[in-house]
């Protein structure tokens, strides 16, 4: 009687312990039974994921060739930089313009999923409008916009050097003068050095070479700050000269 | 023949003299150069303006150095610019 009832008691254990594994069993353990109508959803739901991915691709691309066609205005302005970079630069844009034109028809075209992921990741390896084409036409504008203004403490330089001159020929003491004068002129040639030196650096960097091609960027955006410096110092030099020039 | 020759061809010869120094048309009156406007400068003058010594007054220098931190004070800004370009956008394939 006692060991019938262990019997008993073992058999229900055993099966409230069958139970509860086959309720815990994993959906892919599971045998699967697909209608046609889970089927159909299964479709409607990839179709509609396809739809969102190349909606999201195309956002992104129509995002860039915005950007790309602000920089090609951005080039058309410039005054410091020679004809044949700024054409070189502006080629180098719209043909960028271009092939993310041609890559969106691609990606408008494309049926499976993993070739438009594959499209779409290749919006930001491959072209580089952010990481590469911002930052070069940007420098290459503010390397301008450093050339125009060191044209502007030129002609300043200029006109306080015939006042230095006029002052000495008068008999006055201009020796501050002229070394606050010597100081700005030097100031001026190297910030326009610097900035030269930042467009020709930028000048010829392409997206293949990214990253590698970054720290030559980050190069000559430090040139582009050493030039900004130089002007601030060559201004402050101005107000040398003319204090210079007050002294009898 | 032969002396006859010999006198037409310096006759010739003067007379083809004659009508290349001759002017042969005569410069209708609307044709003629326009007269000058009462206080517009002369050619000669605008040369000399666009000789003319830069304005060393001190003045004139106070509004160069103006116009020259006003373009100082931009490129600071301008700078800005610059780092941001660097920033990086990255895309969400899955998304």
């Amino acid at each position: 009687m006692k060991q019938q009832k262990i019997i008993a008691t073992a058999t229900l254990v055993a099966s409230l312990i069958s139970f509860s594994a086959m309720n815990a069993m994993p959906a892919w353990a599971a045998p699967r039974t697909t209608t046609p109508v889970a089927t159909a959803a299964m479709a409607d739901k990839a179709v509609a994921r396809l739809a969102k991915v190349r909606a999201n691709a195309d956002k992104e691309i129509d995002r860039r060739v915005a950007v790309l066609n602000k920089l090609v205005t951005k080039l058309g302005v410039l005054k410091g930089v020679t004809d044949a970079q700024k054409a070189t630069l502006t080629a180098q844009v719209q043909a960028e313009i271009a092939n993310l034109t041609a890559l969106k028809a691609k990606i408008d075209a494309d049926t499976d999923l993993a070739t438009l992921k594959a499209d779409k990741k290749s919006i930001v390896d491959s072209y580089r409008v952010f990481l590469l084409f911002v930052p070069q036409i940007t420098i290459t504008a503010h390397a301008d916009r450093i050339l125009g203004t060191a044209a502007i403490l030129q002609t300043l330089a200029d006109k306080l050097s015939v006042r230095v001159d006029a002052a000495k020929t008068a008999g006055k003491n201009v020796t501050a003068a002229s070394a606050k004068l010597a100081d700005m002129n030097a100031k001026i040639a190297d910030a326009i050095s610097q900035a030269n030196n930042a467009i020709t650096t930028v000048g010829g960097l392409t997206p293949s070479g990214y990253p590698g091609n970054k720290p030559t960027l980050i190069s000559a955006r430090k040139m582009l700050a050493t030039a900004r410096t130089d002007l601030r110092m060559a201004r402050q030099d101005v107000a040398g000269v003319r204090t210079g020039l007050k002294t009898k | 023949m032969t002396k006859k020759w010999l006198l037409l061809i310096p006759a010739g010869i003067i007379l083809s003299a004659c009508n290349s120094a001759a002017p042969t048309t005569s410069v209708p009156q609307s044709q003629a150069a326009p007269t000058a406007v009462v206080g517009a400068p002369t050619p000669s003058v605008k040369a000399a303006m666009s000789y003319a010594p830069a304005d060393l007054s001190d003045q004139q220098l106070d509004k160069d150095m103006a116009a020259a931190d006003k373009e100082l004070s931009s490129l600071e800004k301008d700078s800005t610019g610059v780092d941001l370009s660097f920033n990086d956008t990255p895309i969400d394939v899955n998304k």
